[in-house]
């Protein structure tokens, strides 16, 4: 094989497939290094893309010119639209996923990208130079060199999985870990801390009794996550509710000595908005039922994934306590249950980029940097694969900000806040969500794309065909006038001010709708239903937004005032200890970032502010390879 | 780099000085202008008189120098004015007062002026080394005073109202972020009748403003009444007998006295009505209206009267008391009684009037209870935290506003049968917490998912 790379990705999860494709999308030289070939693209846990933040996600790498959305698209039996009734701004596009389909899409993607190679072999070394990260040696001993090497180790770090009192090292179930490379990690003076998720078990379809349960159908007008989607693809399955009840309760209770994360072998934390049934239980008491969403892993499998019971409990207690719920009475497991540990690094590390301060060359995404989810993963994935080839293409770092994606929301917080639990999107993290939606994911970021060269361009021109139209609609919408008494002619209750206004003014009046609008200017109809929509919303929340367009000038000239990434915070002998340690602790690479952190005070601010500006700043020494 | 919002402070420091200087910075500088300043604006950098106006009240607040810098010819970078005024703290309190009333006007946050000056690139490197010091000191200065406010009953109260806050967004969050998940469904009522609960806590503390601005500067006594009714001697009275004397000042803008006094705890400023009644001026009547404009501007009239005189031009102190907080002193009582008085003073709330006779020193104590109840009143009692500062008013105003847009909203909905856009109503809560937030510091999601987690089991 050959032995010089531009870049290399290792491993072949959500992340490593978009940073893999993105780096090799950008022209470079790409090798994807996975333990098995045959598990690239697998989805680990549920079966289904999207949700609410993780939908946009997923839309936003669409618009960044990433796989997840089409893959998403390819192998859906069931669209919902979240939060469909609660404002546009935070309707979250989810769909159930056919996993073998999914996996075949994502396969087949990789294997007809240019400029990628995809090798087996399990890494366990960095080839570290002049403090650079520069290749990987693999158990074999074969040294392949890089510009820049990602990182997407996902739960293989010294993985290790818990059911009951069995503790098997694994970085999924039957998959062998990575625990050389933990190691090797650690010697480069890398701190590496533990954290744990959980799945349920599996079930078998032909043993569930779906007569006395609850189908949950999808959406009439299935909401596609790719710009490029235009029909489903798939025939289209109900997934069905059940519950636990308290017979299921009393079981696992009594048997919560047999589960590891109470008989104290597993102490790191697990996700607070993903818990076990037995974590339920336990910090719930008072509830005598919880959901369970009995979600089908695809047309042609006869597994079910039964959401909301996440166990680890000894698995003679888990078909226990499954005999207990409605339509499981009789159900087969045919894979139980368990918690995994694995190893992250403190994303603290990393800049903006995703690369590691203190390993320049190496960059990180996806499960290694504490975040869960295949969506978070990916959308890091495409992130560090487009700085990685930006990296060896010498051009600057793509940074999305927090109001132009959530993806920039979310690599942030990763960065600049740290976690205290695997970190999943919600879209109360994004302070301008009102413009973060998932239908103007396109708007947002294809430009970005287009700049950064890694857009197709299929994606490209429906983009500007989708800005031509808007263009267009809204020059038609501000030609137009009308006064409330016109309004009122047509049955429109208006407050009669006698102001005239402009057809685009009107449609931001709550009682106006684009139909409306049309009984008034029946030459706004040539508006494409699609167009109309988009700027429908725009409106609805302009009031908002423009408070926002404030902030975020003010957060853009603070943003822009970068705090070298080799600042040695401790050193920074003007400032007081407290200050000092606050920064050190949370290393903020901007200005506004620094502003962000609780306790720094305005003076500090000020001071650091000087020191940037007069370059006086002490610097870090980069770790050496012990 | 263009910030929307203007910005103002007082740059000198808190207290008593013969000058006090009002910075203002920001793109809307300008249109002081012809409204606060009645003039057109003075070549840059150079000193001018000028009055200074309320615009509201159409009426002069202070006279002094301003100072124009034209930007980018100025500290911040933006077009500033400095307005250097009489240092009374009353002066200082109504111009602070006029700039907050105008849109895009704000108070600044410590330190701002020198972030904008920063960011504007005000500062060369030999600049900017030396002014280090200098800076220090100004935040310093700042963040003392902060933090002791921070650390009394005030910052427990806006904790509080932060907690809840925070909770209430929690609420509307975790309908937005797990939808699929079984939540309570009177979600939407509890955070109506939350709102509505909090509104009028956080209001009634808002509305202590004019108490806090008593309570810290001084609650301001007029002593009005005919010549020789006695007001000399209850001035002399209240500032011998009663309590230390802070000093007497010269007022400022006005032909009169303030003596700073500090009765049962409360400081007061008694304005002397004396001089002006006690020349030989004959003309009554110009005593009256005189008497008048400083009642206007007092929170509590003494009105005194000589009880065996006969009563004049009554008329006018009846009109007065019917407006404001007044104590009705019927003095010499040790004297013989104008029973055609008896007609006139009936006319008057009995419960604010008493009679004394200040040279046999009767009926003092009931004066003195009286008075002591009216500074409670206007002054507020200590128990309840009272706002003493015009940011922190500034923030609970946004608070208010921002909860009052939710209630509105939900009451439409719940007029027409439609759903809430959710979402707005937690932009508007987000908006509310951040405010409060920014008074006690404290801005960060993860409070909020730890509420959410805590009350809610999510986990699909």
């Amino acid at each position: 094989m050959d032995k010089n790379w531009n870049i290399i990705v290792v491993g072949g999860g959500h992340a490593g497939c978009e940073a893999a494709c993105a780096a090799a999308r950008k022209g470079c030289k790409t090798l994807l290094v996975t333990m098995s070939r045959a598990t690239i693209g697998a989805m680990s846990c549920n079966p289904a893309i999207g949700g609410i933040g993780k939908g946009q996600l997923v839309k936003e790498i669409d618009a960044l010119g990433g796989m997840m959305a089409q893959a998403a698209d390819y192998a859906c039996i069931l669209y919902r639209l979240l939060n469909r009734r609660k404002g546009a701004a935070v309707h979250g596009p989810r769909g159930q996923s056919d996993r073998a389909l999914y996996q075949q899409y994502v396969q087949h993607f990789l294997k007809s990208q240019n400029n990628l190679t995809i090798a087996e072999a399990e890494v366990v070394d960095l080839i570290v130079q002049h403090q650079h990260c520069q290749g990987i040696r693999t158990a074999s001993g074969e040294e392949l060199s890089a510009r820049a090497v990602i990182l997407t180790t996902g739960t293989f770090l010294r993985g290790c999985i818990f059911q009951g009192t069995q503790r098997i090292a694994a970085g999924r179930h039957g998959e062998a870990p990575a625990t050389q490379l933990a190691k090797r990690l650690l010697s480069y003076g890398l701190e590496l801390g533990r954290l744990k998720t959980g799945t349920p078990p599996r079930l078998d379809r032909h043993s569930i009794d779906y007569h006395a349960l609850t189908p949950q159908l999808g959406d009439d007008e299935p909401h596609y996550f790719s710009m490029l989607t235009e029909t489903t693809q798939q025939q289209q399955i109900p997934c069905h509710i059940t519950y636990t009840n308290t017979s299921t309760h009393e079981i696992i209770l009594r048997n919560l000595g047999h589960a590891p994360a109470y008989d104290g072998s597993i102490v790191s934390k697990g996700p607070r908005y993903c818990p076990s049934i037995e974590d339920k239980l336990h910090r719930f008491a008072d509830k005598t039922s919880h959901q369970i969403f009995l979600e089908p892993d695809g047309l042609n499998s006869d597994l079910v994934y039964p959401n909301g019971i996440s166990t680890s409990i000894d698995i003679a207690i888990q078909d226990q306590f499954l005999h207990t719920i409605q339509g499981l009475e009789r159900v087969k497991v045919v894979q139980y249950g368990y918690a995994i540990e694995y190893d992250y690094i403190d994303p603290k590390n990393l800049s903006l980029a995703l690369e590691l301060h203190q390993l320049p060359g190496l960059f990180l995404a996806g499960q290694i940097n504490g975040s869960t989810g295949y969506e978070e993963a990916a959308a890091q994935g495409i992130m560090a694969g487009l700085n990685a080839a930006n990296r060896y293409q010498e051009l600057p770092d793509l940074i999305i900000a927090r109001h132009e994606g959530y993806i920039g929301v979310m690599i942030d917080d990763l960065t600049q806040k740290g976690i205290h639990e695997p970190y999943r999107m919600f879209t109360s993290r994004a302070e301008f969500r009102l413009r973060l939606r998932a239908d103007n994911a396109p708007q947002r970021l294809c430009p970005i794309a287009i700049e950064q060269d890694c857009l197709d361009t299929a994606r490209m021109h429906l983009y500007q065909k989708q800005q031509q139209h808007r263009d267009l609609a809204l020059n038609l919408l501000h030609g137009l006038s009308a006064s409330p008494h016109q309004l009122r002619a047509l049955d429109i209750p208006v407050n009669q001010d006698g102001v005239v206004r402009s057809a685009y003014t009107w449609l931001s009046f709550p009682q106006i709708s684009f139909d409306e609008l049309i009984r008034i200017w029946p030459e706004l109809a040539t508006i494409a239903p699609e167009t109309r929509q988009r700027i429908a919303l725009d409106c609805h929340y302009a009031h908002y937004t423009e408070v926002h367009e404030r902030e975020i000038i003010q957060l853009r000239k603070e943003v822009a005032i970068s705090i070298p990434r080799d600042t040695d915070f401790s050193r920074l002998d003007s400032l007081s200890h407290e200050v000092r340690q606050l920064l050190t602790q949370n290393r903020p690479q901007t200005l506004g970032a620094a502003a962000k952190i609780q306790g720094i005070t305005p003076s500090a601010l000020t001071h650091l502010m000087l020191l940037i500006q007069s370059n006086k700043l002490p610097r870090l020494n980069v770790a050496e390879p012990q | 780099m263009n910030f929307s919002d203007t910005i103002f402070a007082l740059s000198s420091a808190m207290g008593k000085a013969g000058i006090a200087v009002v910075r203002i910075s920001g793109l809307h500088a300008n249109t002081l202008f012809g409204t606060l300043i009645m003039q057109p604006p003075a070549p840059p950098k150079q000193a001018q008189l000028a009055q200074f106006h309320d615009p509201e009240r159409s009426e002069i607040v202070d006279f002094g120098l301003y100072i124009y810098f034209a930007a980018p010819k100025s500290f911040t970078g933006e077009d500033c004015i400095e307005l250097h005024l009489h240092g009374g703290l009353a002066t200082i309190q109504s111009i602070l007062k006029i700039l907050g009333k105008i849109p895009n006007f704000r108070p600044a946050e410590p330190g701002e002026f020198t972030r904008r000056g920063f960011l504007n690139g005000k500062f060369d490197l030999t600049q900017a080394e030396s002014t280090i010091d200098l800076i220090d000191a100004e935040t310093d200065h700042q963040r003392r005073a902060a933090l002791a406010h921070t650390r009394g009953a005030l910052h427990q109260l806006y904790e509080g109202w932060w907690r809840h806050l925070t909770e209430l967004r929690a609420y509307a969050e975790v309908c937005l972020d797990f939808p699929d998940e079984e939540l309570p469904e009177d979600l939407e009522t509890h955070i109506l009748a939350e709102c509505l609960r909090l509104t009028k806590e956080i209001r009634q503390h808002h509305d202590t403003t004019p108490q806090g601005e008593r309570l810290r500067l001084g609650t301001k006594i007029a002593i009005i009444g005919p010549s020789n009714a006695g007001k000399s001697s209850l001035l002399n009275y209240l500032t011998q007998t009663q309590a230390a004397i802070i000093s007497p000042i010269a007022g400022t803008t006005r032909d009169s006295l303030e003596h700073h006094v500090d009765i049962a705890g409360y400081p007061v400023k008694l304005v002397d009505t004396a001089g002006l009644q006690d020349t030989d001026d004959p003309i009554e009547q110009e005593g009256i209206r005189r008497a008048r404009t400083h009642a206007e501007i007092a929170d509590l009239v003494m009105i005194m009267f000589d009880g065996n005189q006969p009563i004049s031009a009554y008329q006018e102190f009846l009109s007065i008391a019917q407006n404001q907080p007044y104590i009705l002193i019927i003095n010499k009582i040790d004297q013989e009684f104008n029973c055609n008085n008896g007609i006139i003073l009936s006319k008057f709330d009995p419960n604010n009037t008493v009679s004394i006779s200040l040279t046999h020193a009767i009926g003092l104590e009931k004066f003195q209870n009286l008075l002591h109840h009216h500074l409670q009143q206007l002054a507020g009692n200590s128990h309840a935290p009272i706002i003493m500062h015009a940011r922190y008013q500034h923030a609970l105003h946004t608070t208010l506003k921002a909860l009052h847009n939710v209630t509105q909203m939900v009451h439409i909905a719940q007029n027409t049968q439609q759903n809430p856009d959710l979402v707005l109503i937690a932009e508007e809560l987000r908006i509310g917490l951040n405010s409060i937030a920014g008074i006690i510091g404290r801005v960060d999601v993860e409070d909020l998912l730890k509420i959410i987690f805590s009350r809610f089991c999510i986990g699909k």
